[in-house]
């Protein structure tokens, strides 16, 4: 029990993180075991159209129901799902291979270096919203098209950071050490500077986290992403815009899931950076 | 009696670190502390200079420097202090100067510092004189320059001189030479006796390396873990130390006692004790190769001859 | 009498032979200006003996380590190492072969080992590049060189913030024994540690050499070290060589101006200041 508690405690990022943590982990608990537990259906089409929100538990529809009858508790919990579930494979993929693209650059340097940050200034010199939908408008709207485009929006994050630390990593006597006992350059890549890549990556996949859920939301909104009738939080505030002045709950309900997490996500971030580089320094 | 404390106690977040500190400088005289990192002689100058970091909090009998109670010191009376009759240099003197502003920004900025009034001027005329004073060549060439263009050894003279901009009555010195080439070394010591056969101000010189102490010192003081374990005129000290500890360092100095080439040198067993855990009897005893039973109550400084000023917190 | 036995039949077996060595690097920004590392160096290394290497910063004997480990290509000259084949130019050789030979111990035990790894990792690292060993064999095998220098199952599982400065160095010199090699070089091994601490380090390094057979190349800047440890020495000042001979000759009668000067500048008794005083101002003005 004792060392439960302090994995737990561990995982805690502190301070205001620890409300992002929370919320973040009450989010995740919705999305994934509500469905389960609960017998929601999102995608039911009701007589009812447009009823206020009940704000009981007991009986629903609790928070009301949208322009076409259905349930917007069982969508706003699809849409976390939904969020939360892109989110990770995006910054997942786009994690793997920045930290790649980053950890070449650095270690290797040269020529190789120098056509990988061309490449990633060029990707960042454009607004990203906008290079998202250049790249939909090429690939075809869709969830999976604009979760592409989301992807590789999110790779140069990683790889600035990850070579900025890498040719920090390179100039270490550890790494001279290394080279000096026969290593070869993949392995001081892989064994003494991918592991002190780790705490700033960590803070910005949290971040990613945050801008990915921003970036679909805002391509669903601009009916690049999901398309109807899939419960996605942008896509719903898009449909429930003709309403805004008559039932401006359908606008803001999704908005506020939005921006929970987006700022859970932004707090972690916050905190992990806190906690994670001081302690760099200190090792 | 330009420094004079008694019972000195420092603690980190309300564990006792420092412990029971006694001792005074005359005027003009140079008091050497002798100690391995952690024992805690940087927190003194720390609490000398009134710049003890949070958490890190300091009481005494006795704290006086310069005829102020430091113990009563408000913030006004610590910058009077710190810019006027006391100043102090440090270890590394690179990361002591603003990389950004140039030498004669941060030179004139002390003189003013001290001399309120003085026009730009004439603050600049004093800058040079002091250049001139800590041996800079081309003094005027070297006003306009940045920290980066210049040698260690050049930016400890600036550092030098900024704290002797004030001809302040004592000079708290950090380990002065430790990051710098041993020829550089020998030239900034002779500098600082110079300036203090000058001037009178009197020198706390701290440093690991006994070498250091015994050129420039008249009295030494070794600490150990939070405590004076031994003090006294350095030449006795060194040549015949009485506390087991001092006994220790000065053997384990290759070149010392006559020590054959390739020789084994002696070594102190073991490894410090963290300064704030707390110890039962002496704090030494752990390493130290004679105990008995009375290693067991806590050690007083006591003297080691009836006519001298050797005193040693040891039984032996 | 403890004096170190001597092997006796090959005592001057030259296992390193430095031959006109060379280091120019090009200054930045400036065109066509170029800073001389290192200057014409040339220098034999015998079997089973410590050859120190004294001088200021800048003088070029970090370069002249780097060099002979390839961690920087030289400008001119070349660096020979004795192979069971003979003499070989260390520019042919593959890095496998001259770092079985040839390993450094760095200066700052803090920076030179990596703060994630555990002890056993960060010894048994230079193996992993010569033979594929399960976890368990290389905790064996790191076990094994941590007991040589003095540590032992303590200190197997601990990250480096762990330990001692002492320990670190110790950790240091063990990681450096994994490739049982011949020659060591030590790049200011003692300058960041605590004087008690030193001589302890002093004694294993004495030790090592001792049962192991082995060869020093020492860099240092602390004469009275060099004094006791080292049986030549070379004494270099801004990439130039100055002087090198056996260490009673050098520094008992030294030849050149820049060893007495450095010579008069060790900190210590007072009563040679006269002498010190007159050292010092050469200096300042030169």
């Amino acid at each position: 029990m004792q060392t439960s508690i302090t994995a737990v405690h561990r995982l805690m990022p502190g301070g205001w993180g620890n409300i992002g943590f929370f919320a973040l982990v009450t989010m995740v608990l919705l999305g994934f075991l509500a469905p389960l537990l609960l017998d929601l259906s999102p995608y039911r089409i009701g007589a009812e159209l447009l009823v206020p929100p009940s704000w009981n538990p007991l009986s629903a529809p609790i928070l009301g129901t949208d322009d076409l009858g259905r349930d917007m508790f069982a969508r706003l919990v699809y849409g976390a799902r939904c969020s939360l579930g892109i989110g990770f494979v995006v910054v997942a993929v786009s994690l793997v291979v920045g930290v790649g693209l980053g950890l070449l650059a650095g270690v290797y340097g040269g020529w190789l270096d120098a056509v990988i940050m061309r490449l990633v200034d060029l990707l960042m010199c454009l607004p990203s919203i906008l290079l998202a939908i250049v790249i939909v408008a090429v690939l075809g709207s869709g969830l999976v098209n604009a979760v592409v485009a989301v992807t590789i929006i999110g790779i140069p994050r990683f790889v600035r950071v990850v070579r900025s630390v890498a040719i920090q990593e390179m100039q270490k006597t550890y790494v001279m050490a290394a080279f000096a006992s026969g290593s070869s350059r993949f392995r001081v890549l892989w064994s003494e500077v991918l592991p002190n890549c780790v705490p700033p990556v960590i803070v910005q996949a949290a971040l990613g986290f945050s801008d990915a859920i921003l970036e679909i939301a805002a391509l669903g909104f601009l009916g690049l992403g999901a398309k109807p009738p899939v419960a996605e939080w942008g896509a719903m505030l898009a449909d429930a815009r003709p309403f805004i002045e008559s039932h401006p709950l359908l606008v803001v309900m999704p908005g506020v899931c939005i921006l929970i997490t987006v700022l859970s996500f932004n707090l972690v971030g916050d905190a992990l950076r806190d906690r994670l580089d001081p302690k760099l320094a200190r090792l | 009696m330009i420094l004079s404390v008694k019972n000195l106690c420092i603690a980190i977040d309300g564990k006792p670190a420092v412990r029971d500190l006694t001792f005074s400088v005359a005027a003009g005289e140079v008091l050497g502390v002798v100690g391995e990192s952690g024992c805690g002689k940087s927190m003194v100058n720390m609490a000398l200079m009134g710049l003890l970091p949070d958490g890190v909090s300091a009481s005494a009998e006795r704290m006086e420097a310069c005829g102020i109670d430091l113990l009563r010191a408000r913030s006004r009376d610590w910058r009077a202090l710190r810019g006027g009759n006391m100043a102090m240099i440090f270890q590394n003197p690179m990361s002591a100067l603003n990389p950004c502003l140039t030498i004669e920004r941060q030179l004139t900025e002390s003189v003013l510092h001290t001399h309120g009034g003085m026009s730009r001027a004439s603050a600049r005329a004093e800058a040079l004189r002091l250049l001139d004073r800590v041996g800079i060549a081309h003094a005027s060439a070297r006003l306009k320059s940045y920290p980066h263009e210049l040698s260690g050894g050049m930016a400890q003279r600036i550092m030098i001189a900024m704290a002797v901009a004030s001809a302040p009555q004592l000079l708290i010195a950090d380990e002065p030479t430790t990051a710098l080439d041993v020829t550089v070394q020998a030239q900034i010591l002779q500098l600082l006796e110079e300036i203090r056969q000058d001037t009178g101000m009197a020198m706390m010189m701290v440093s690991h390396d006994i070498g250091v102490i015994e050129q420039c010192a008249h009295r030494v003081q070794v600490m150990y873990s939070g405590q004076i374990v031994e003090s006294g005129n350095v030449g006795e000290v060194i040549a015949s130390p009485r506390h087991p500890y001092t006994r220790g360092l000065v053997a384990a100095q290759p070149g010392r006692n006559g020590q054959r080439p390739k020789s084994r040198l002696t070594t102190i067993d073991g490894s410090v004790i963290p300064i704030t855990e707390e110890v039962e009897g002496c704090r030494f005893r752990s390493r130290c190769s004679r105990t008995d039973h009375h290693c067991v109550q806590p050690p007083t400084m006591q003297r080691t001859e009836a006519n001298s000023h050797r005193e040693s917190r040891c039984h032996w | 009498m403890s004096l170190v036995s001597m092997p006796s039949a090959d005592t001057n077996e030259v296992v390193l032979r430095v031959e006109n060595l060379c280091k120019v690097f090009r200054l930045p920004g400036a065109r066509g200006q170029v800073f001389n590392a290192l200057n014409q160096l040339n220098l034999a290394v015998t079997r089973g003996r410590t050859l120190a290497v004294v001088g200021e910063s800048g003088s070029g004997k970090s370069t002249m380590a780097q060099l002979i480990m390839k961690l920087q290509r030289p400008s001119a000259g070349r660096v020979s190492l004795r192979m069971d084949s003979g003499m070989r130019d260390v520019a042919d050789l593959p890095a496998r072969d001259l770092y079985r030979k040839v390993q450094m111990v760095f200066q700052d035990p803090y920076a030179s080992l990596n703060p994630r790894q555990r002890i056993w990792r960060i010894v048994s690292a230079p193996l992993c590049n010569y033979e594929n060993l399960s976890r368990d064999e290389r905790r064996q095998r790191a076990l094994h060189y941590l007991h040589q220098v003095g540590l032992g199952e303590t200190q197997l599982h601990a990250f480096p913030y762990m330990l001692s400065g002492g320990q670190r160095q110790r950790v240091n010199i063990a990681r450096a024994l994994a490739t049982n090699p011949e020659i060591l070089i030590l790049d200011e091994p003692l300058s960041a540690l605590d004087v008690s601490v030193q001589a302890q380090i002093i004694n294993l390094l004495q030790d090592l050499q001792r049962d192991l057979g082995l060869t020093y190349i020492f860099i240092s800047h602390d004469i009275a070290v060099v004094r006791h440890f080292a049986d030549q020495v070379l004494v270099m000042k801004s990439g130039d060589m100055v002087e090198w001979g056996d260490v009673d000759q050098v520094l008992e009668n030294p030849s050149q101006a820049y060893t007495r000067q450095l010579l008069g500048s060790m900190p210590g008794r007072p009563r040679d200041l006269p002498v010190r005083k007159e050292l010092i101002n050469v200096m300042a003005g030169g």
